[in-house]
C-alpha cells in the first residue's frame, strides 16, 4: 500500500514540481489560482512521498516491532504539523 | 539489522566499490538525494513562512538560517544552491520515473541503457529550467 502511494505520489510530485517552478515564477492572471492549487497540493504531496521515504530507508536496515510503530506514529505527527504550518506560511502569498 | 559501517566495505559487502555497478549507484545516490531533499522540504517550508510571515530577526531566526543554510541558502551562495537543487531534484526526478516503469515491467532488460535515457532527459529538462529561470534563481 505505501509502496503504492509512494509510486503514485512520485509521479505527481515529477508533473507538479515542474508546474510549481513555472508558476512561481511566471504565474499571472488566472494562473495565480493554479499556483495555490499545485503549491497547496505538492505540500501535501511532499511531504508524504519525503516522509515514507525516510519510513522505508530506516525499515531498510530492521528496527523492531515496536520502534516501527514508534517511528510511524511521530512520521505521522511530524508531517501533519509541518503540512499546517506550512499553509499557515503559504497563505499569505497565495491569497495577498 | 544495521551492518556496522566497517563492514560496509567487506569484499562481500553490496556497497563495496568493487562490487557496484550502475544500478547499485543508482539506488545509492537515490537514497542520498533523497534524504537531501527531505531536508530541503523542510527548510523550504521554514524559509517560506518565515519570509511571509515576516520572522526574521531574533534567535529562532538566526538558529533557523544556519540549519537551512546548507539546503536553501540566501545571498550570493543563493543561486549556486539552486543549480545544486535543480540538479539534485532532476536527478532523483527522472531515476525515480525509470523506477516506475520498471517496477510496473517495463524496460527491465535494458535498464542501463534507460538510466542514461532518464539523465538525458533530466539534463535537457535542468538546461530549459536554467534558460528561463536562471535570472530569478535565488530570489525566492
Amino acid at each position: 500500500m505505501m509502496w503504492l502511494l509512494q509510486r503514485i505520489t512520485a509521479v505527481l510530485l515529477v508533473v507538479f514540481l515542474a508546474v510549481h517552478i513555472w508558476t512561481t515564477n511566471f504565474a499571472t492572471g488566472w494562473a495565480t489560482l493554479l499556483r495555490a492549487g499545485v503549491d497547496l497540493s505538492l505540500l501535501a504531496l511532499a511531504l508524504f512521498h519525503g516522509l515514507n521515504g525516510v519510513r522505508a530507508i530506516i525499515l531498510d536496515y530492521g528496527i523492531g516491532h515496536a520502534a516501527r510503530r514508534v517511528l510511524s506514529a511521530s512520521l505521522v505527527t511530524i508531517g501533519f504539523i509541518a503540512f499546517l504550518f506550512g499553509i499557515y506560511g503559504l497563505w499569505p502569498i497565495l491569497f495577498p | 539489522m544495521a551492518r556496522p559501517v566497517r563492514k560496509w566495505f567487506d569484499r562481500s559487502s553490496d556497497v563495496n566499490p568493487r562490487n557496484m555497478r550502475l544500478g547499485m549507484y543508482a539506488w545509492l545516490i537515490q537514497r542520498i538525494s533523497g534524504i537531501y531533499l527531505v531536508f530541503f522540504l523542510v527548510t523550504h517550508i521554514g524559509a517560506i513562512a518565515q519570509a511571509s510571515l515576516g520572522i526574521t530577526k531574533g534567535l529562532g531566526a538566526q538558529a533557523f538560517d544556519a540549519f537551512r543554510n546548507p539546503f536553501y541558502a540566501g545571498g550570493p551562495a543563493a543561486p549556486v544552491l539552486d543549480l545544486i537543487l535543480l540538479g539534485i531534484v532532476a536527478f532523483h526526478g527522472l531515476n525515480g520515473i525509470r523506477i516506475v516503469f520498471m517496477d510496473l515491467g517495463f524496460g527491465i532488460r535494458r535498464h542501463k541503457l534507460w538510466f542514461w535515457v532518464c539523465m538525458i532527459i533530466a539534463v535537457v529538462a535542468s538546461g530549459f529550467v536554467i534558460f528561463l529561470g536562471l535570472p530569478l534563481m535565488g530570489s525566492g
